[in-house]
């Protein structure tokens, strides 16, 4: 039996997010927004969304006068992209055979 | 969204993560490897001409040039996440450096050479960066530094057994060599990888 794959991240753009934080400690909104070609009001939401499942912990502050909106993966939210990417795996496994 | 789309947003996302580390690096390699060449060179001449003997205190230049240097290319670049790599590599250069810095002082003190012990520890760090990186180049680069700081010791004993008296009468570029090797160690250790590293983010 197949294990169904995560709704939340079954989406381009917050799979995208996921997978950039994964490998690093932080990413800001701006590189999370130039590296996903998504557009800010989009991003914002998708990240909201993430934010409220507890996959990603969001920290507001400033860079001397500019705002900063710092984004970081939860231990929750890197438990959710191993079963994911688990699930992927069982899925093309079973294609492929 | 489909399985396959699923995989090529996730190596995508990690690829351009993990090729932004490697962007990174070569301009600090190659800003500390230039300075310390240019120094080593400018000291050679100081001693092999014997010029002002306060000129020895330019050593100091390369910590200072090579900072700052550093502080304002981390300044200008674009901001970038930090990844648990950066926070290694990061870690190693602080550890490294600060023992480098350690035994400049200490050779300054006692007056003692430190070429040996900056070598070895500077390929150290190059080769802890390498494998970090998984840049074989550059682990190979600092691995042949560490092997060439042997050069030092050798040289050290070769002098006192055959009899320093011999070299010191007139043949100071023999005494003072040891600058030039440091140098060349550096080109080898920092400039050449920094290089390499530059040319391939850029491709």
């Amino acid at each position: 039996m197949l294990k169904p794959l995560d709704p939340l991240l079954h989406s381009e753009l917050r799979l995208a997010v996921i997978s950039i934080l994964i490998g690093v400690e932080a990413a800001d909104f701006v590189y999370i927004k130039q590296h996903t070609g998504a557009t800010a009001g989009n991003l914002s939401v998708q990240i909201d969304k993430l934010y409220k499942a507890g996959y990603i912990d969001v920290e507001k502050g400033f860079v001397g006068r500019k705002p900063r909106t710092l984004c970081k993966i939860t231990d929750v939210g890197r438990t959710a992209f191993k079963q994911y990417v688990d699930a992927l795996k069982d899925y093309i496994s079973v294609k492929e055979a | 969204m489909d399985n396959q789309k699923s995989l090529e947003i996730i190596s995508q996302m990690i690829a351009d993560t993990s090729n932004q580390i490697e962007r990174n690096s070569g301009k600090y390699f190659l800003c500390w490897g230039y300075t310390t060449v240019a120094v080593s060179i400018f000291e050679y001449f100081v001693m092999c001409l014997h010029l002002n003997t306060a000129l020895i205190w330019a050593w100091w230049l390369i910590p200072v040039i090579g900072g700052v240097a550093t502080v304002i290319l981390a300044r200008n670049e674009t901001p970038t996440p930090k990844s648990y790599v950066d926070r290694s590599i990061s870690a190693v250069w602080a550890v490294f450096g600060a023992s480098s810095l350690y035994a400049f002082v200490a050779a300054v003190v006692y007056s003692t050479s430190m070429f040996y012990l900056i070598v070895l520890l500077m390929g150290m760090g190059t080769v802890i960066t390498g494998a970090i990186c998984q840049h074989r180049k550059l682990t190979l680069c600092g691995a042949i530094a560490m092997l060439l700081s042997l050069i030092f010791p050798i040289k050290h004993i070769a002098i006192r057994d055959i009899g320093a008296e011999r070299f010191q009468s007139n043949s100071d570029w023999l005494i003072y060599s040891d600058i030039i090797i440091f140098a060349v160690i550096f080109l080898v250790m920092m400039v050449i990888p920094g290089h390499i590293m530059n040319c391939k983010s850029k491709k």
